[in-house]
């Protein structure tokens, strides 16, 4: 059972630092993005690639996972940024499915479906971290600073920047702030973050395929960020916390596994839709003053 | 030579559906300006009601379809009444919107993907599966009932909008909302009525695509996403660029199997889209972009 609680931990970290970056987008910048799951891949598959092509560590891995995500969201942000909201979601969506294609198409690189198998465990100062409990503080200490580098961005100048591009963006331009540059610079920010908990993934179960990063893993994530409210740092915490509990839950309910997964997802679904009539800034969410 | 032929034939077949799709979420999206994902939730449904018309009501075949279409019209209509006209009195912003459609997409597909099995569920469609070549070119009857529909379902939209009082309020309401309510058009029922018909014009895509390869629950998503790339490569607003944008989204998907191998197709015509919203945001023939004032 320990061990049991110590892996729903882990994945309550790993999924903190995936909501806490995609909500410096849908939060705090008001542009909705479906590629946080290919993002999250890309942290994954390039953190193994260069643990298994070229022997390099934990560490450094994720620091290529964070340059590599943060190009791939720049390469979409660019053009689509430039011009209005609307435009991102699909190029987003985009991304995602290039992304996957890539995955699984490109096999001298990714091994197809097979995925990767055998990317090692990480290491700090030559004790290597193996047992779930040492994995539980590694990703709660990730996810720690995921929370104080949002913290900081987000109370700082450029965060108070983000929040008058999302509700106004209008006004925003016409005091003088360069709109599209803010938002390019938060979209890489947040792909940079989430890329790390990619590559925690990848170096904790130690085997990554495509199916862990389709389309559907990133509506997961957004209903993270949405249910526990988009409007403080806090809530994607809790939605972290309360999502991945629910299907543990389910577990204990003998239903068969083709009907459970998509059982979970119209749980999602009818999650986004009642939250959006009772309480659409979400469980830790302030009521924002009504919109114009 | 002969291949190119092939691929431009599947190419604008393909093309076809998604400038159905296209047009359908593009009048709404014009009208409304609600990026209405859940579109790909009545195309996929639509395919559905028609299964289930065929196939336990005992319908004939284009009964089960014209009873489909309309069902699926009904079901666009209720989406906006229930779903979005409910949000929007409460002081619902965009972005909210949206998360409510994506969900009910969510919600939808999967209790179809519970309720019918995720796997293809096939129509008897009879004389319609027979081939048929045209010089080169190899089709089936169907496919050639897919590109008529096509240009008469993009005809009779362009005459009603033109010709009609509604379809003159729908345009009005698209052009110049605040205008339109000043001189008396009830917004919210142009809503509803854009609604019905964007689903009206989309569902025979979904049933279509169903005919010819099965009813399955989760193609709607790629469909609306890739309708909005054709909506927005097209302009915003514009219908014959809707149109033209599902065409190319077809044309490139399939041309680009000859250099490329067919599983790169869906990456492909994604890049093209931006590189082109790179060098030509506005569309083909868009007026101007409309998203930015949320």
């Amino acid at each position: 059972v320990a061990a049991y609680v110590a892996h729903y931990l882990v994945m309550v970290g790993i999924y903190s630092i995936l909501a806490l970056s995609l909500n410096l987008l849908v939060g705090y910048s008001g542009i909705f993005s479906l590629a946080h799951a290919a993002i999250y891949g890309i942290g994954a598959y390039a953190s193994a690639l260069v643990a298994l092509k070229l022997g390099l560590g934990f560490w450094g891995g994720l620091v290529i996972a964070a340059v590599v995500g943060a190009f791939a969201a720049a390469l979409v942000a660019i053009p689509s940024l430039r011009t209005a909201g609307d435009y991102y979601v699909v190029a987003s969506f985009g991304l995602q499915v290039v992304v996957l294609t890539v995955f699984m198409n490109w096999t001298d690189l990714t091994n197809g479906h097979a995925g990767l198998p055998g990317i090692p465990r990480p290491t700090l100062f030559g004790w290597v971290i193996d047992t779930p409990f040492e994995y539980v503080a590694l990703a709660a200490g990730l996810a720690a600073v995921t929370y104080l580098v949002c913290r900081r961005l987000t109370s700082s100048a450029f965060g108070r920047v983000l929040q008058a591009i999302r509700d106004d963006e209008i006004a925003a331009q016409a005091i003088g702030k360069n709109v599209v540059l803010v938002k390019i610079v938060v979209a890489t920010m947040s792909s940079a973050l989430g890329a790390l908990a990619g590559s925690l993934y990848a170096h904790y179960i130690t085997y990554i395929n495509p199916s862990s990063f389709t389309l559907h893993e990133s509506i997961f994530i957004t209903t993270l960020v949405i249910l526990g409210g988009t409007e403080r740092l806090a809530g994607p915490l809790v939605g972290a916390f309360i999502l991945l509990a629910i299907p543990e839950a389910l577990k204990f309910l003998a239903i068969p596994d083709a009907v459970a997964a998509p059982a979970r997802q119209i749980l999602y679904g009818g999650l986004l839709v009642l939250f959006m009539f009772v309480r659409p800034e979400g469980i830790l969410g302030r009521a924002r003053p009504a919109p114009r | 030579v002969d291949l190119i032929l092939q691929l431009l034939a599947t190419g604008i077949v393909v093309g076809s559906l998604y400038a159905l799709c296209a047009v359908g979420w593009g009048i709404i999206y014009g009208t409304t300006l609600h990026f209405h994902v859940a579109h790909g939730a009545v195309f996929t449904v639509a395919a559905y009601y028609a299964y289930v018309g065929q196939k336990h009501l005992g319908l004939p075949l284009a009964v089960a379809v014209v009873l489909a279409i309309l069902a699926a019209a009904l079901s666009g209509l209720l989406i906006d009444r229930l779903l979005y006209q409910p949000l929007e009195r409460r002081g619902a912003v965009r972005t909210t919107l949206f998360i409510s459609s994506l969900g009910l997409l969510i919600l939808v597909e999967n209790a179809l993907a519970i309720v019918f099995t995720p796997d293809p569920l096939r129509m008897d469609i009879g004389v319609l599966q027979q081939p048929l070549q045209i010089g080169p070119v190899f089709v089936t009857y169907l496919h050639v009932l897919t590109v008529v529909l096509a240009l008469a379902g993009y005809g009779a939209l362009v005459l009603f909008l033109k010709r009609t009082r509604w379809g003159q309020a729908i345009r009005a309401a698209s052009s110049a909302p605040e205008m339109a309510r000043t001189v008396g058009i009830d917004l919210g029922r142009v809503h509803l009525l854009t609604y019905a018909i964007g689903s009206a014009i989309s569902a025979p895509a979904g049933i279509l695509v169903a005919m010819d390869v099965g009813a399955e629950p989760y193609r709607g998503t790629t469909f609306v996403l890739l309708a909005s790339v054709g909506v927005i490569m097209g302009g915003i607003g514009s219908i014959p660029g809707a149109l033209l944008g599902g065409l190319f989204l077809g044309l490139i998907e399939n041309l680009g199997v000859w250099q490329i191998p067919s599983e790169w197709q869906s990456a492909l015509s994604f890049g093209v889209f931006l590189i082109f919203i790179l060098v030509r945001p506005r569309g083909f023939f868009g007026r101007k972009i409309r998203t930015a004032e949320i």
